[in-house]
């Protein structure tokens, strides 16, 4: 009897975690709301449910990847993944065969090689935590936030023209030493920021995205909409909707590249958006603590410490789940 | 007093099971491995698993059990090399600067064969799933976009994995 609870309860933690891993997914399905307070429920319900999600989340903890074992970089999750693709049907066969075995693996093995090496050469991708730097072929530096996803669009614009998909998280454009006069547009889902030889910051935050400009001048086209021209010491806001100045410096905006993060009455769904990058684990809030707009400036070496901050700012509640899932509302 | 008996006539079995197949078993593990030292351990490997064989004194054939589990500690073998490998191999690649330790890699290792042990019941897509979700953070609907299965269907491909590797309570 008690095994069967605990391991419907194991089941249930699975399915949760199934649920929410994936934040689009979950809002998509209505889980933001509805779905915390159930979960919030099932968790309180019984102590074996409390047992088997710490028990889950331990062992996820061990698997790697997302859940932030391990915090030194994109290698040993990269790893994981291509060792986990290694093919195995053909050794399994060889040992019966035993003979011509070498030559398949070695043709898999080069096969797989070269994928990675051009996968690894087209995107960026930050570590949980981790702020990165790399520089295009024009020369031109580029920072990006922790847990950024940037892919180099290739085959797009004109000759010379670097097009960047920034997926997730924040980026910096430097123009290199000599000044490269390529334009360089950077997109996100909300619209396409384009510039020439400007120094520039975007950020693809939870439902807009931020650009500022430190020097030159950049064109903000938001998607569907007129495009407008920003110039040094300007920033703003865009979505779908249009574009909306916003009063922040330029230094206030690139607040990440020194570990900051400014927030000028912003969703707070927007600063977990910015928080989630930076520790392992989930940060999920109801709608209603999601709407609510804060300031302040956070500082992103400490989420803890930033949720306690929040916290005090707003009547919201901060909730953890074991290490690894933590709920406002 | 009877389980002595049975255990010294276990015992006496395997230890002359030993003493007739250890050299041959050692040679054909050879022929696959090709290194003589790991075709040794993995000879006494196949013992070790011999010995765990509840009913000794019922296996008639003893050598056409040898030969079956030596096949599959083979595999195992090949596949742990293969695994090892790839993963060096990436993190190699991978641009940056992850020094790993040797005991670090050991463990990684370690941990990589259990999961792929633990995925290999899955369906090819639920396995990539996993891999795209767990290592690469990518979001349900991408993955749903590259494996072209609804969303749904990739949190159960989540659910199944996360239950293979993450045993049960």
């Amino acid at each position: 009897m008690s095994t069967d609870a605990t391991g419907l309860a194991w089941r249930q933690a699975v399915e949760w975690e199934a649920r929410l891993r994936d934040g689009q997914a979950a809002a998509d399905a209505g889980i933001d709301n509805d779905g915390l307070r159930d979960f919030a429920r099932w968790y309180a319900a019984s102590a074996s449910h409390a047992q088997a999600w710490d028990a889950l989340q331990e062992r996820l903890a061990r698997l790697g990847g997302r859940t932030g074992a391990t915090l030194s970089g994109g290698g040993p999750d990269a790893a994981m993944a291509a060792a986990l693709r290694a093919p195995s049907d053909e050794r399994r066969s060889a040992l019966r065969a035993a003979f011509g075995l070498l030559v398949v693996g070695v043709g898999a093995w080069g096969a797989r090689a070269g994928y990675h090496q051009l996968g690894l050469d087209a995107d960026w991708r930050g570590a949980v935590g981790q702020r990165g730097r790399a520089t295009l072929a024009d020369g031109t530096a580029m920072a990006y936030d922790a847990d950024s996803r940037i892919y180099l669009q290739s085959g797009t614009g004109a000759a010379g023209t670097a097009s960047l998909h920034l997926q997730r998280g924040q980026l910096l454009l430097t123009p290199g030493a000599l000044g490269a006069s390529a334009p360089l547009t950077v997109a996100t889902a909300h619209g396409v920021v384009q510039a020439d030889g400007a120094e520039f910051t975007v950020g693809r935050l939870h439902g807009r995205s931020v650009v500022a400009v430190r020097s030159g001048s950049a064109m903000v086209r938001p998607e569907g909409h007129a495009a407008l021209r920003l110039q040094a010491g300007q920033a703003c806001y865009f979505n779908r909707n249009g574009a909306r100045a916003s009063d922040l410096s330029f230094a206030a905006v690139s607040g990440w590249t020194r570990g900051v993060h400014v927030a000028d009455r912003a969703p707070l769904a927007e600063l977990l958006d910015v928080f989630d990058r930076y520790r392992p684990g989930m940060l999920r809030a109801s709608d209603s603590a999601a709407a609510r707009l804060v300031s302040g400036v956070f500082r992103l070496h400490d989420i803890d410490a930033a949720l306690r901050q929040v916290a005090e700012a707003l009547p919201v509640t901060v909730t953890r789940y074991g290490r690894y899932l933590t709920v406002l509302r | 007093m009877t389980s002595v008996s049975i255990d010294s006539a276990r015992a006496q079995l395997l230890g002359s099971e030993f003493r007739r197949s250890y050299g041959w078993l050692t040679g054909a593990m050879q022929r696959l491995v090709g290194s003589r030292h790991d075709a040794e351990d993995l000879a006494a490997s196949a013992f070790t698993e011999l010995a765990l064989v509840d009913d000794i004194a019922v296996v008639r054939q003893p050598r056409a059990l040898l030969t079956t589990i030596g096949r599959r500690l083979t595999w195992e073998f090949w596949r742990r090399r293969d695994l090892e490998r790839d993963y060096l191999a990436q993190l190699a690649l991978t641009p940056g600067h992850w020094h790993a330790s040797p005991e670090d890699v050991c463990m990684a290792v370690e941990e990589l064969v259990r999961i792929d042990a633990a995925l290999a019941g899955l369906s090819a897509r639920a396995r990539e799933a996993f891999i795209l979700s767990q290592y690469e953070e990518l979001g349900y609907a991408e993955i749903a976009a590259r494996l072209g299965v609804s969303v749904s269907m990739v949190r159960k491909y989540i659910a199944q994995a996360l239950l293979a590797c993450c045993g049960n309570a």
